[in-house]
């Protein structure tokens, strides 16, 4: 599914990444893990193709998408939530999943998918995105993203700063995808989370991958998770 | 006259000027809000079109309805295309950098001046209107224990001029229908919130934003072509309409179309009254004014947002 090898970036003149591999696989969650300031939101920028790369190679079932415009890349079917949820927030929350449904040509049938996984979404459609709560703008991201209908799910720590009952709701949604076999990147700082859903995590620092586990040798030794992450 | 026919003639005076500001400021406010440019070349696209309806209207050469309805429909196709190729050349190869667009634009400023005086000349060139009888307009007096009616000598408007009024309120209502009601709008308007998340989801920010120069431009140049059966096309007639433009999108708060008319509405009216009591430089005066005043105390206009 998705293959990184070795990638290089900058920010300008500032590199942030150095060489960060690795693949995320259909219907399996791959948490991508990492101090603040390590690269995580970077790597999905890069695969976004909002941060060009200088080196490496990004492929999706052998597609390289790091030779796409950035506007093309979601057309391979890649959903993004990014950190901070990013939601066009003076538009309504219909027209936000509008511009999701646009971008792969998707119709009704996907919107009610979409609603129907989150359907308190359904009551608030005419409302603004900006004047939802914190747990209902994290549920638009989503729908958003999977209005493009993903074989690959990128979510930057989607349960930020959201209630115990939001996290829940949006970790059974990842799970569900996860069971339909999406390929799932998740960039999480929450213990629990990583240690309950990764297949497998990635470890990088200071823009490198440092480490790569499988999910059952992460929760046999869950002082990995303390040791690379300081937490 | 007395002084309520006066203020009356001299309210539709500035609402033919609000009219066409509004258009014409609707195109800068467009593409400020959408692309973060300011374009110091809208004036120029405003008299492009001006002249552009000359010529069709000149070459068309049979009645003159016939040629303002081509100047109308061709004038903004051709300026709208103009800018949108010099978007595709000029600004997209500079990456919208802010002060390499401004520079830019300066630049497309004096080429397509400069340009139109080497190929149209230095004349002012008339446009006849489509039609242009005298309506007289009515006022109200008391008199004999009631209110009556009558027509005060001098108190008429061109019916030209109301349809100024009327063609760029319905221009103005397309244009909201068109960013509201269309997936072309809902595609401008979420490059506007956020061209990085259009980008992720597939949205073409460049083609976007080669379409919103063309329809900024196509917005001035159709108020342009309302103008010139009023006032001649000048190769330098573009200067005012960018000063005003600016002045307008500044105190209804940069990027907002619904605080661009209020404001052209409040400076077009301004302008007219402040002209007919007392002189059109301390009309000019005012609206400089009004932008220092907020500037100072308001400074994102009337409907902006504040930044972050």
């Amino acid at each position: 599914m998705l293959e990184i090898t070795d990638i290089h970036a900058a920010y300008g003149r500032v590199n942030a990444l150095y060489g960060v591999s690795l693949s995320a696989r259909a219907g399996e969650i791959t948490c991508l893990l990492g101090r603040n300031g390590a690269g995580k939101t970077t790597v999905m920028r890069a695969i976004m193709g909002l941060l060009p790369i200088t080196g490496g190679t990004i492929t999706l079932d052998g597609t390289p998408l790091h030779n796409l415009r950035a506007d093309c890349i979601p057309k391979q079917r890649i959903g993004y939530v990014p950190q901070g949820r990013r939601l066009f927030a003076e538009l309504s929350v219909a027209e936000n999943i509008e511009v999701g449904l646009m971008a792969c040509g998707e119709g009704h049938d996907t919107r009610d998918w979409v609603l129907s996984l989150f359907p308190r979404l359904r009551e608030r459609l005419k409302q603004r995105a900006e004047t939802l709560s914190g747990g209902e703008q994290q549920m638009l991201a989503t729908a958003r993203a999977l209005c493009l209908r993903p074989k690959l799910l990128l979510l930057d720590e989607p349960t930020e700063g959201l209630q115990p009952s939001m996290i829940a709701q949006i970790r059974d949604v990842v799970l569900r995808m996860r069971a339909e076999g999406l390929a799932v990147l998740l960039v999480e700082q929450r213990m629990q989370a990583i240690l309950s859903m990764a297949d497998h995590a990635v470890f990088i620092e200071n823009g490198r991958t440092i480490d790569t586990l499988r999910g059952d040798a992460l929760r046999a030794n869950p002082e990995t998770l303390t040791k690379h992450l300081g937490v | 006259m007395d002084f309520g026919p006066h203020l009356m003639l001299a309210i539709l005076e500035g609402a033919v000027t609000a009219a066409i500001l509004a258009l014409t400021a609707m195109g800068l406010s467009v593409v400020f809000g959408v692309m973060r440019v300011v374009n110091v070349a809208h004036g120029e696209f405003y008299m492009l079109g001006a002249v552009i309806a000359w010529f069709v209207a000149t070459t068309l050469g049979a009645h003159p309805a016939l040629g303002f309805v081509a100047a109308l429909i061709l004038a903004p196709l051709l300026v709208g295309g103009l800018a949108a190729v010099a978007d595709m050349l000029i600004l997209q190869r500079i990456g919208y950098d802010p002060e390499r667009t401004i520079v830019a634009t300066i630049g497309m400023l004096y080429i397509i001046q400069q340009g139109t005086l080497m190929t149209f000349g230095p004349d002012a060139r008339p446009v006849a209107p489509p039609f242009n009888s005298r309506i007289p307009l009515p006022w109200l007096e008391w008199a004999e224990g009631k209110l009556s009616f009558y027509y005060p000598w001098g108190l008429s408007i061109t019916s030209y001029k109301l349809f100024v009024i009327a063609a760029a309120a319905l221009i103005l209502i397309a244009l909201w229908l068109f960013m509201t009601r269309t997936r072309a709008g809902l595609v401008m308007r979420a490059t506007q919130q956020d061209s990085a998340m259009a980008q992720a989801f597939g949205i073409p920010v460049g083609r976007v934003y080669a379409l919103v120069f063309g329809l900024g431009a196509a917005l001035a140049a159709m108020g342009a072509v309302l103008v010139v059966p009023i006032q001649q096309a000048h190769y330098l007639m573009g200067h005012d309409p960018l000063l005003l433009s600016f002045i307008v999108v500044i105190i209804g708060g940069l990027g907002s179309l619904p605080g661009t008319v209020i404001a052209a509405v409040l400076i077009g009216v301004s302008d007219g009254v402040i002209s007919v009591f007392f002189s059109p430089t301390l009309a000019k005066i005012t609206a400089t004014l009004a932008v220092a005043m907020v500037l100072v105390f308001r400074p994102q206009g009337l409907l902006g947002k504040k930044a972050h």
